[in-house]
């Protein structure tokens, strides 16, 4: 174990949220939206369900080998195979940190659109590669305080909204059938995947025994907090106009009118953004480079910090052309890749684990026959 | 020890040489804040030769004279805080670009407070011109959009009255016009998502000057045009219907459930006088679609609570059965205006400004996929609609019976 | 000064007088004195300044009053043994230069006792003639109440520990004494309540402390710099205070406290970030009006640091979030004005900071006034001039004033040193700059630790007993635990019920 820090169940839970409802209320939404339309929030639920298969996968492979994180669980008790598997997940790190950032850089350029993207690029990947740096419980900390403050606002958001929403917008249900809210739930289930990066980050949480539950109230809590956005801009614009939207939060949010003081919360969003993207980068960079450091058996992730900066923002420079690029792979790579590898995976090798326990068992008592 | 003074060099000279590259560059996005041309009204015409003529209010503002901290703000004077350019061109775009090469500041369309559409560009282009309200980022989405009998230009070179700006003047009389409930106006968003739904026709206030409206504000003396917002205009798929005088209008708002306070008129009942008065003070209104043997019809049951304001009518007496009739008088009334709607929108232009549609969506969706396709050739006419009024008249005021001549002794 | 260490080897103190002197050569304030005492010849050697003159004279006195009161004894050798009995019975023990050797007897006199030495008889004896003098005791300046006591500490070790000790007089609070600095000889002392503080941070303070190789301690900040857990961070990690009142408080809390001689101000360890805006009065008022104070407080130090980037951020980026008559009139103030918005808020900003440095300068009298009324007329000059716009002098004035909000010295460096940073990010990126400047600093406070104290608790991680003395204060009756970081041993504070008037029926008057 190279990480020397421990946090807490309630912090690590909160990491996972903050960093799942960022990626949620800038990508997942688009997607939801343009899929289900006004029931959104039907798929939303389903694809929680199902993502929770994804999750507890996660947490019982965590609880099954304490204090190893997925990559050094790959590496030790896969031979081979698991090598294979545990350089695929470093790679999907990779490009899910890179997406975030390069998001990052997409969102403020359209309210900024003159700075270049490169110093977008720069500047969050230096804050971001400072908390990686000072380890898991700073990040954890950190979160602690914010997270808090951001649902406080996004309260106080909905609320002022409230009066220029029509919830009737959201009738019909199931008024196109259920193959719109199928694909809506699919790309909630690819959602919920990415937490297996909190593979990386479960073998140092003080409480194992209580993962279970903590993981289930991070599921329960992220579609709470899902529900909002999803039906929010539907009532506040219908569903047509909202699918066609970039960033249907942002727009919601300029809408707030309450009287003449509390205008154009344009700033809150801002906040938003930041904070949320700023964790989830730093939580995913920082997987990053404890799988790697895990996998060369270094012995400490530091030295790995900077280069992957580097590497991280170049690539999220080539990653796409324009945003038009982006779209489609959102649209269409995105929710497969997270299914396989925050699903399939952790499901496939839960099972193999439990096979090759029995596998062992059985051979013991065979030797001693 | 060594190691933290490394450290500590190589992230002063990150931080150095960061902070030296990056103003090389410029301040990018940043904007000087006088360097901004503050733009609160556009208008959005077509001329003869059908290209696109904007024209927009640039705020000027004033110099406070740098006598030191103490110094008042000075005010307009003679010298308006604002100007009027304008600009044609093919596209709106190219008509926006030409705009900014006569400014000598950067446009600034984020404090905008009004759209006003011409006749003629509200009924051919309205979906062009959407698309770059709805793209450009300044755009925000709630600001309302106009539309005016004549031409927008007319309207942007009006001078305000009360307020500093034409801009801040319009959306003062956007504010409380609600409370007059003669006029219904809708924003960009709202615009966007009518023109692109089947079961909505998109409708909006309309504005013009008030020379022929029979209201005016002095100043100094001289009657000058100010502006005055009633009635209305419908669009019928993304191209203007015709336009609704103010009854007619309060027949929509009545059907749609918008009126949250008004006033209405209605006569005497033994027709002796002008007519009683009464302000509107509670609404409710719900659209109910049912189905039935020949398809589906739309029930309206709307909801009123009045007070009376005025009566103007010789030797009346409140009493409870006179309630009762003034009550039943009311609902007729009601009624009357929309069934002036229903008549002009629903008949004449077929434009579903009622919100029929979506209703009929929200609750047969099946249904209405059948009859969307034919919805503006035929079925909304053929819709059957009724109306259900309840009114109820709830006081009357300071005074009771009013005021007669030698009443006592 | 000669190293005395590498005398050992030389012939033992065949002439410890002369061995002294010799230290002691080429400074002409020591003085050297023959005395009498009881037959015996004997020496007195002392520096003349640091002596109290009338002590020693009264002492002398009483010394050759000593009458010997066996005149039978014959032996002269047992004569002498006797009476140096006597002596070391009426001066308190002495030092014997064979066990000891001379340079025993060099820290006293630098500290301003008299050796009175017996050459022969190789016994010497400390007089205690330290010169007591120094500042009478007064109200701090750095640190005044309005309700509360009114004295402070002063430059001498040992009347500040008197001033502690009369507050807690409980037998538990211990005193270690360390001597640091080669030249200095600084007398330092460390004390702590034995039942309440965490033995591991005591510990770390006395490691940390043996540790400081240095030739001059003149104060305790040259200690704060030497023993802190985080040299590079410019968050204080160790308070210091000039009030007993605020170091009993601390010690009562479970803390360490590290008393220097030479300075009033006294160092606590550990420190964490809510502690700087506390401030003492706030225990001394009601709860109520000190929990609005601490929360103006914390919104002073976000203004002292982040209004004007605020200001650059949104008349440069963010015009839209402005209300339209707003904008108009800011865009009229500037509309002649040469420089943009953030080179004026440097440009001010850098102004405020020399005035207020040169202010720290001046005379008493006028120090203060210069500082906050220069930098306004300044600022009105400047406007007139048409360097500047009105609302950034405003924004300026109102951050400098804000920052003297904050109780602690080194938290108000902070605040200002890193609204300059701030500046630079607003203009870059707006508020999105301003909020990962935020983040940063944030990370690093998480970071942070205090002799092992995380800096950021009880907020996080959280301890939810201790936020009680956090975002708002609450009143006396319901402080009954300890934040658990530091008085780890003792977590019961108080068991006071809540006050109440005496019930009628059971208690009643009379």
């Amino acid at each position: 174990m190279i990480e020397k820090g421990r946090i807490s169940n309630i912090q690590s839970a909160m990491l996972a949220i903050t960093s799942l409802t960022i990626m949620g209320h800038l990508i997942v939404l688009t997607l939801v939206i343009s899929h289900s339309k006004e029931n959104g929030w039907i798929a939303a639920i389903i694809g929680t369900a199902l993502g929770l298969i994804g999750i507890v996968a996660v947490t019982r492979l965590s609880q099954r080998f304490p204090g190893l994180t997925l990559i050094e669980i790959l590496f030790r008790h896969f031979s081979w195979p698991g090598k294979i598997a545990a350089i695929v997940y470093l790679l999907y790190f990779f490009i899910l940190t890179l997406l975030a950032v390069r998001l990052f850089g997409e969102a403020y350029k359209s309210i900024l659109y003159e700075t270049p993207l490169t110093a977008f690029i720069v500047i969050i990947l230096l804050v971001s590669a400072y908390a990686v740096y000072l380890g898991l419980e700073t990040i954890g900390r950190m979160n602690q305080i914010m997270l808090p403050i951001l649902v406080v606002m996004a309260i106080v958001v909905a609320y002022l909204t409230m009066p220029n929403k029509d919830y009737s917008n959201l009738l019909p249900i199931l008024g196109e059938g259920w193959m719109p809210v199928g694909a809506g739930a699919l790309s909630v289930m690819g959602w919920f995947g990415e937490i297996v990066i909190m593979g990386m980050l479960l073998p140092y949480v003080q409480k194992p025994e209580r993962l279970m539950k903590a993981n289930l109230w991070v599921a329960a809590l992220t579609l709470i907090f899902f529900l909002g956005p999803v039906t929010g801009p539907v009532a506040m614009f219908g569903a047509t106009e909202a699918a066609k939207m970039t960033f249907p939060t942002f727009s919601e949010v300029r809408y707030i009118e309450a009287g003449e003081v509390l205008n154009r919360f344009d700033a809150i969003a801002v906040l938003f953004w930041t904070v949320g993207l700023l964790f989830r980068i730093s939580i995913f960079y920082y997987g990053l480079c404890l799988g790697t450091a895990q996998a060369l058996k270094l012995k400490t992730y530091r030295p790995l910090v900077l280069p992957f900066g580097w590497l991280i923002g170049a690539g999220s420079l080539w990653f796409a052309a324009d945003y038009e690029e982006i779209q489609s792979f959102l649209f269409g790579v995105y929710a497969p890749l997270n299914i396989t590898m925050g699903a399939l995976l952790p499901v496939l090798l839960l099972l193999l684990s439990r096979l090759i326990q029995k596998l062992r068992k059985r051979k013991e008592v065979a030797e001693e026959r | 020890m060594s190691r933290l003074a490394n450290r500590l060099r190589g992230a002063v000279a990150a931080a150095i040489s960061l902070l030296l590259v990056l103003p090389l560059a410029g301040c990018w996005s940043t904007t000087e804040i006088n360097d901004l041309a503050i733009i609160t009204v556009l208008g959005i015409d077509q001329n003869e030769h059908g290209e696109f003529q904007v024209s927009a209010l640039v705020i000027r503002p004033s110099n406070i004279s740098q006598g030191g901290l103490g110094s008042g703000f000075s005010g307009g004077g003679d010298n308006p805080s604002y100007v009027v350019a304008e600009a044609v061109g093919d596209t709106m775009f190219q008509a926006m670009q030409k705009l900014s090469s006569t400014l000598s500041k950067r446009m600034y369309w984020s404090h905008l407070q009004a759209i006003v559409l011409g006749r003629k560009a509200a009924d051919e282009h309205s979906v062009t011109i959407l698309d770059i309200l709805m793209r450009e980022q300044q755009f925000r989405k709630n600001i309302d959009v106009l539309v005016t009998k004549g031409k927008a230009v007319d309207i942007v070179k009006t001078k305000p009255h009360l307020e500093g700006s034409l801009g801040a003047e319009i959306h003062g009389i956007i504010k409380y016009s609600k409370h007059t409930a003669t006029t219904i106006v809708q924003d960009i968003s709202h615009f966007a998502s009518s023109i692109s739904s089947s079961g909505i026709d998109h409708i909006t206030g309309e504005i013009s000057s008030t020379a022929d409206r029979g209201s005016s504000i002095s100043e100094d003396g001289t009657k000058t045009p100010s502006l005055n917002i009633t009635g209305s205009a419908a669009f019928k798929e993304g191209r203007l219907a015709g336009f609704l005088d103010r009854v007619e209008t309060r027949g929509v708002l009545w059907i749609v459930g918008q009126v949250k306070t008004g006033s209405t008129k209605m006569s005497c009942p033994e027709g002796n006088g002008n007519g009683i008065s009464l302000e509107i003070t509670n609404a409710r209104s719900s659209r109910i679609p049912k189905k039935t043997a020949d398809g589906i019809s739309m029930k309206v049951v709307v909801d009123i609570e009045a007070e009376i304001r005025e009566i103007a009518c010789d030797g009346f007496e409140l009493n409870p059965d006179r309630m009762d009739q003034l009550n039943e008088q009311l609902e007729n009334t009601i009624m009357d205006e929309m069934n002036h709607a229903l008549k002009k929108a629903k008949e004449e232009w077929q434009s579903d400004v009622f919100q029929f549609g979506t209703t009929i969506y929200k609750k047969y969706p099946k249904e209405w996929k059948q009859l969307r396709a034919s919805w503006r050739e035929g079925e909304f006419r053929r819709m059957k609609v009724e109306l259900e009024v309840r009114a109820q008249i709830k006081r009357a005021g300071l005074i009771h019976d009013s005021i007669r001549v030698d009443e006592r002794r | 000064m000669p190293e005395t260490r590498n005398r050992k080897d030389a012939a033992p103190h065949d002439a410890p007088g002369k061995e002294l002197l010799d230290l002691f050569s080429s400074t002409e304030d020591l003085v050297t004195r023959s005395i009498r005492i009881l037959g015996l010849e004997g020496r007195l050697i002392y520096l003349h300044e640091m002596i109290n003159q009338t002590a020693l004279t009264n002492i002398e006195q009483s010394l050759t009053d000593l009458a010997w009161m066996q005149p039978n004894e014959s032996d002269e050798s047992r004569q002498e043994h006797n009476k140096m009995d006597l002596l070391k019975a009426k001066l308190a023990g002495g030092t014997s230069l064979d066990e000891d050797g001379v340079d025993s007897l060099v820290d006293p006199i630098l500290s301003g006792k008299t050796v009175l030495l017996f050459e022969e008889l190789r016994q010497a004896f400390l007089l205690p003639t330290s010169d007591a003098e120094g500042r009478s005791i007064d109200e701090p300046v750095t640190d005044q109440v309005v309700r509360g006591p009114r004295d402070g500490f002063v430059e001498l070790i040992s009347k500040n520990l008197m001033l502690i000790r009369r507050r807690i007089k409980s037998p538990d609070l211990k005193v270690e004494y360390i001597t640091l600095g080669k030249q200095t000889r600084t007398e330092i002392a460390i004390v702590y309540l034995k039942n309440i503080a965490n033995e591991g941070i005591v510990e770390e303070v006395r490691k940390r402390l043996s540790r400081i190789e240095i030739d001059g301690i003149l104060e305790s900040n040259y200690i704060e710099q030497l023993i802190q857990d985080a040299p590079l961070s410019p968050f204080p990690t160790m308070a210091a205070a000039e009030r007993p009142d605020r170091i009993c408080a601390s010690l009562l809390e479970g803390k360490v406290a590290i008393v220097t001689d030479g300075t009033p101000f006294v160092l606590t360890a550990p420190s964490v970030f809510v502690e700087f805006l506390h401030s003492n009065e706030d225990y001394y008022d009601g709860a109520m009006p000190a929990s609005i104070i601490r929360w103006i407080r914390a919104l002073g130090l976000l203004i002292a640091t982040f209004l004007p980037a605020f200001y650059v951020a949104i008349t440069t980026i963010h015009q839209d979030l402005l209300q339209t008559p707003l904008l108009i009139r800011i865009a009229g103030y500037r509309e002649d004005l040469p420089y943009p918005v953030l080179v004026e808020a440097f440009f001010m900003q850098l102004t405020f900071e020399l005035v207020r440095e040169a202010g720290l300068r001046m005379p008493k009298a006028i120090g203060n006034a210069v500082t906050i009324v220069g930098t306004l007329v300044i600022g009105q000059a400047a406007v007139q001039a048409g360097l500047v716009g009105a609302l950034m002098v405003i924004v300026v004035a109102v951050t400098a004033l804000t920052t003297f909000i904050l109780p602690n010295y080194g938290f108000i460096q902070v605040a200002r040193y890193t609204s300059f940073p701030m500046l630079i990010l607003a203009g870059l990126f707006g508020f999105m700059g301003i909020i990962l400047g935020l983040m940063f600093i944030l990370a690093h406070l998480c970071s942070l630790r205090s002799f092992g104290v995380p800096y950021l608790s009880p907020i996080s991680p959280a301890h939810k007993d201790a936020w009680k003395d956090v975002f708002y204060r609450a009143p006396w009756w319901r402080m009954d635990m300890r934040n658990p970081e530091s008085g780890i041993r003792n977590r019961r504070r108080s068991r006071t019920p809540i006050p109440h008037p005496p019930d009628p029926e059971t208690e009643g008057p009379g």
